[in-house]
Parts: structure tokens; sequence; C-alpha cells
């Protein structure tokens, strides 16, 4: 079947660990089949549809669904036993081998330097094996790029471990005279871990949507007229029974129906994060950012520290209220795809500041950050309300010619206090060697970065900004676009200068 | 190459992008850029004048048409003008480019930054020997810098010249297969 044996890429400094192609253990059949169901029911459903007119035009309707589910499950468990049997892999230098594929053969290899993520998570029905699956990410392409489901822990962690140790002898061999780690930390060092009290703080502010869609619902009439809506007749008359047709009865069961929905939504977030990250544990292993997590499915996830482009903190309105902000390391998004960013969920400021000095030891721990111009305010409020409003009620004019429409007005100056706090919330501040830009509205965001890692500049001036000296800045990380607008041109052009100075004269590899 | 160090840097040391010395495009890319202007032109006029003139469908009076070939010449102008200042800077370790009439932007490309570069020259373009040349990096999805107007010489020099850069900043950062293709 596989007739690559002669690989002549064996290098005798690595320790010769996997020299033969190797299987998966059979339970990877099970995987493969749930592979398949995710597959079916993602798209798979529309193309049966064509299958459907088969049943309906059939004599027994009962008995062809049972000969079709029967074809169609013994096709899926035929294909994941071939998929498990024509599946190889094999670890050859610092490269990984697979083979897969039954009437496409593939033939795969990964280099361990273009490995971003490196994934070990272990579903429920691996549990009572002891197996695991690892999934690694590189930068590029679009999901998984190899998944060796169904291998031992011990061989997992151990594949692991050379991905890692290999990244960090080539990042060790290039000319950097001083060495960023922390001091040889011997082993792996906890860094924090998750109480379940913090995974209900994080599941409440999770899906802040929520709280809003409940707030404004509560206090819509428009709200109230659309579950009467929804209600049917027979429905409205059951309740009017049950309580009386009294409007105050109708309102609270109205009231007590939007609360259960609501606390319904809640609870489901708050599980959601318990299931996701129960037992969270970030260690921190020489180079290497580890996070353990997962209720059902344990999953284990590794990020190497020079590939960090910026770290992130971030809390909304609830978050803040319990004063909890999560942690976001982010990774190069490279062709639109949405980078797997490494979150340490509901911590405080202080474990916050605390981490950030564990992940990057030389980023400075106080920034001085600068305001942005107050022109900002009204240049918001003028383009981003007035404008909109202005032209919702040419429209509505347009439309009703009802005067009383013109009420909307009354939104502009009511928003102006809103686009002056978002104005405080803006603030950045530069030091030699990293950038802090925060945002924010009712929550904050704050970004820090390390310059030599941005990608690309850009000062932008309208004709107002260049009257009173001021410009926006935009900066182009491998992870997204930063912006502060509204700041001294002077600044940004120091910005500018130092950003580039850094990326310029930098040796380090920025990802 | 320069190592990792904490002084205190006085901004006024390092080099100034106020200082910089942006060179021109070539004149002739002013009246090539004014082709796209054309394009749309002739795409919007030809079923105006049909409609009006022999089908007789479409009145606009000489008002109308006035105000038409008005926008029309204010186009023409706006791009002329565009092409004007647009303006290009090559330093030794990034290439700096700017442009905008009313908006000013200015942005430039570190070489070991980039991960590839395009060389482009429609049909117009290659007529009068102009070529354009795109950089991309790591950031944003896009094109990076666009440096549209060059002679197509100096396009092809300053292409070799950013990946002679490029492969040099690989080869002090280790091994990366991404440069050039």
């Amino acid at each position: 079947m596989t007739n690559q044996m002669n690989n002549n890429m064996a290098d005798n400094t690595a320790k010769p660990t996997t020299e033969k192609w190797r299987r998966l253990a059979p339970v990877a059949v099970i995987f493969y089949i749930g592979r398949f169901l995710r597959a079916f029911i993602k798209d798979g459903v529309v193309n049966m549809m064509p299958l459907a007119i088969l049943v309906l035009s059939a004599d027994s309707a009962s008995t062809m669904v049972i000969y079709i589910a029967t074809a169609l499950g013994s096709l899926m468990v035929l294909s994941a036993i071939v998929q498990y049997l024509f599946f190889r892999y094999r670890l050859v230098g610092n490269e990984l081998l697979i083979n897969e594929g039954v009437i496409k053969r593939k033939h795969r290899v990964i280099n361990f330097e273009r490995i971003q993520n490196i994934n070990i998570d272990q579903p429920f029905y691996f549990r009572p094996f002891s197996l695991v699956s690892l999934a690694i990410e590189t930068a590029g392409a679009k999901g998984d790029e190899g998944n060796l489901a169904g291998i031992s822990t011990v061989e997992a962690n151990h594949i692991r471990d050379q991905i890692l140790q290999q990244q960090n002898q080539l990042k060790a061999e290039q000319p950097q005279t001083d060495e960023t780690t922390i001091k040889d930390a011997p082993n792996e060092q906890l860094l924090t871990q998750t109480t379940t009290a913090d995974l209900v703080r994080y599941g409440l502010a999770s899906n802040s949507m929520f709280w809003l869609a409940a707030v404004i619902g509560t206090f819509s009439t428009q709200f109230h007229k659309q579950i009467e809506n929804w209600l049917t007749p027979e429905q409205i008359e059951f309740i009017s029974k049950l309580f009386g047709d009294d409007m105050l009865w109708a309102t609270l069961v109205t009231f007590l129906l939007l609360v259960a929905g609501f606390s319904m939504l809640v609870l489901l977030s708050i599980v959601g994060a318990i299931v996701k990250f129960n037992g969270y544990q970030l260690t921190l292993s020489k180079d290497t950012l580890k996070r353990k997590s997962g209720l059902i499915n344990s999953h284990e996830e590794s990020l190497n520290l020079a590939k960090i482009q910026a770290i992130v903190r971030r809390s909304n309105f609830i978050s803040a209220w319990l004063k909890r902000e999560n942690l976001i390391c982010r990774q190069t998004s490279s062709g639109g795809r949405q980078a797997n960013n490494f979150l340490v969920p509901a911590r405080t400021a202080q474990q916050c500041a605390e981490l950030i000095t564990a992940i990057a030891p030389d980023s400075p721990i106080d920034v001085a950050t600068a305001p942005i111009s107050r022109r900002y305010i009204r240049k918001t409020w003028l383009l981003k309300v007035c404008l909109p409003i202005l032209l919702v009620s040419i429209f509505i004019l347009f439309l009703s010619g009802d005067l009383r429409m013109l009420a909307i007005w009354l939104l502009a100056p009511l928003c102006y206090p809103l686009v002056v706090k978002r104005w405080r919330k803006y603030r950045f501040g530069l030091t030699p060697e990293h950038g802090l830009i925060s945002s924010g509205f009712i929550g904050r965001r704050q970004v820090l970065f390390e310059l030599f890692k941005v990608q690309r500049v850009v000062i932008k001036q309208s004709p107002v900004q260049r009257k009173h000296n001021l410009a926006t800045l935009e900066i182009y990380l491998a992870s997204g676009q930063l912006t502060i607008p509204y700041m001294p041109i002077e600044l940004a052009r120091q910005w500018f200068d130092l950003i580039y100075y850094r990326t310029e004269t930098s040796s380090r590899p920025w990802f | 190459m320069s190592t990792f160090s904490n002084t205190p840097l006085t901004i006024d040391e390092l080099p100034k992008v106020a200082d910089i010395t942006f060179t021109a495009l070539d004149p002739k890319y002013r009246w090539i850029n004014l082709s796209q202007p054309l394009l749309i032109l002739a795409i919007i006029s030809t079923p105006m004048v049909i409609l009006s003139f022999i089908t007789d469908q479409l009145s606009l009076g000489y008002l109308g048409w006035g105000l038409y070939c008005v926008i029309v010449l204010l186009s023409f102008a706006y791009h002329y003008v565009a092409a004007t200042k647009r303006r290009y800077a090559l330093r030794e370790a990034d290439l700096l480019y700017q442009e905008g009439i009313f908006w000013h932007t200015t942005t430039a490309v570190a070489f070991n930054r980039v991960q590839h570069i395009d060389l482009t020259h429609g049909p117009l373009e290659r007529k009068y020997n102009i070529a354009t040349i795109k950089c991309f990096t790591a950031g944003g999805s896009s094109v990076d810098l666009k440096v549209p107007g060059l002679p197509k010489e100096d396009a092809e020099v300053l292409r070799a010249f950013i990946l002679s850069k490029t492969a040099q900043a690989d080869a002090t950062t280790g091994p990366d297969d991404q440069s050039d293709e």
C-alpha cells in the first residue's frame, strides 16, 4: 500500500522515535464515523433531497426509509473503517508525514516550523482507552492540516514535545544574543487556573447580547405585541382562562415568559462555558503556553510564545461589573480565517497583569497613555449619529410626511454622552519596544503588541485633521488591524518612525 | 546586526518620515490614469446617447447634458490631479508611498516583512512602457502597497532590489520558504 518507505530524510540528530509508518488505534473508526456524521448533517442533508422523493414515491415509505438508512449507515461504517485502514503517519526529522485517502491518495508533509498550534483533544469515547486526538494547525491552512485521531496520550505528548523542541532549537540557532525567555524553568509552571465560579462569571458575560435584548425587550411595548402575535388566539385564550383576562395578569405572564426564556439562554451560556473550560489550567514550560480544559471532551492546546502577535485584555459591561477580564493571545490570521485565539477566561485585573508579565516578560508594566483629540467627539457625533438620523428622517418624511416622526432627532443629544464616553476610552501609549492601544464603549479592549511584529503602518489625514495637525494611524499586525483616530500628527509620525525602526533593525522572526 | 537593546531612544535620532523627499511618478501615468474614468464614461454614455437621440426615451434637456458634462470633466480632472499627488520613496530598508488630494495617506512596507511582490502592466501601460509594483505582507488580506506609474525598467530594478533585501532578511532570520514564487 505504502511504497514511500524509502524516505531518505531521516535526521540522525533526532531521537529515533517513530521510524516506521504507523497506524492509529482501531477506536479511531468511531472518530471517523463522528466526523462523517458531522459533515453529513452540515452539508449532506441538502444533497439527500432526491432521496426524499424516492421515499415519497415508494409504495411503502417506512420500508424505503429503513433501506436507505441501512445503506447509508453501512456506507458510513465501511468508509470509516477504510479511512482508518488507509491512514498512516510517521515522524521523520523535523517533519510529520501523513498518508491518507482511499480513492484520492493524499501524501502530506508538515514541517514542524510551519506548525502554529498543536491541540490535543480527548473525546469521551477515547477516554476509556486513554487515547487522544492530536490536531495540527499550520499558518495558511484552513482548519486542521493534520489530525492524528486515536493515538496514546504518551505518544501524543511525545510528538508534541518533539515538535516544540525542534521549534525552539530552530529559534536558538538564529542570531539572537539575548534570550528573552524566563530563566531556565525546568518544568511546567502553572500560571493560572479557573474555578467554577469564574466560569459562571464567564458564561454570564460571554453572550452579552442576551442582556441587551432582555433590557430592551422588557421595556419595549413592541415586544409585547410581538409576543401576542407569536401566541395563537387559542393559547391566549388558554392563558386568560388560567389567570382571568385581567390586563395585569396578561402583562405579568408575558413578563414571566420573557424572564424564563432569557434565563434559559443565560443558563445555556453558563453550561457552555463550563463544558468548554472546566478545569482550565494554563501552564508555561520554557517557550510554550499550554492550556488544558474541558468537561466532556478534554482539550489541550499549545502555543509557542514567539507566535503571539498581540495580547488583548477585553471586558464587556457585564464582565466589567463582575470585575473580570478575558485575556486573549492573538495569532496570525491568514486568508481571512479567524485565528484560533488563545483565551484565558474571567481573570481579575491583577491576574491579567501577572499573566502578561509571565507570558511576555519584557512587556512594560505601566505604560503612560495619552488621550486622542476632542475633535473625535464632534466628528463621530456628526458622522455616526446625525448623518444616519438625517437620512432616516428624510426617508420617513418622503414616505409618510408625518412630522411627528422627527422626534427621532431627540436621539442625537441623547447619543452625545455615549460618544464622549467612547472618546474617553480611547488611549494610546508608546514605549521603546511596545505599543498599547485601549478603546471601548461600555466595555474595554486593551491591545499590547511588540513594535517589531508590525507589518505595516498608515498615516491618514483628512482636510479637517490637517488643519488641526491631527492624523489617524492604522497599524496592521498579522493578527489584524488597529486604529488610533485623531491623534496629534507629530505623535503619529513618531509611532511610524519608531515602528519601522524596530521592524527593520530586528532580526528576530515575527512569526 | 543591531542586537536587542533597551536604552531610552530619543525619537530625534530615528530616520524621520517627515524628512523624506518623495519621487513623483512617470508623467505619462497621469494620462494612463484617465483610462478608468474614460471606460466608465463609455459604459454610461453609450446607452444614454442611444436612449435620448435615437429612441427618444430620455430627455435630459440642455441643463441635464450640461450638468453631465461638468461631472465628467470633474471626474477627469480628479483622476489627473490624483495621479500627480501619488509619490514614492525608496529607503535602505523600506519603500514608502504617499497619495491623496483631500485625504492624505502615507504608508510603507519594510523589506523584511514582504511576503511577495507582483509586477503588473495592463494593455495601455504596456504600450507606454509603464508598470505597477504591488507588495504584500502578512498584515491585511489585500495589497499592502501599490506603486503605479513606474517606468518598466525602473520597476524591474526595484523589484529585484526588494527581493534581494527580502532574501537577505530571510537568511538572517532562518529558513523561510515563502519569499519568492
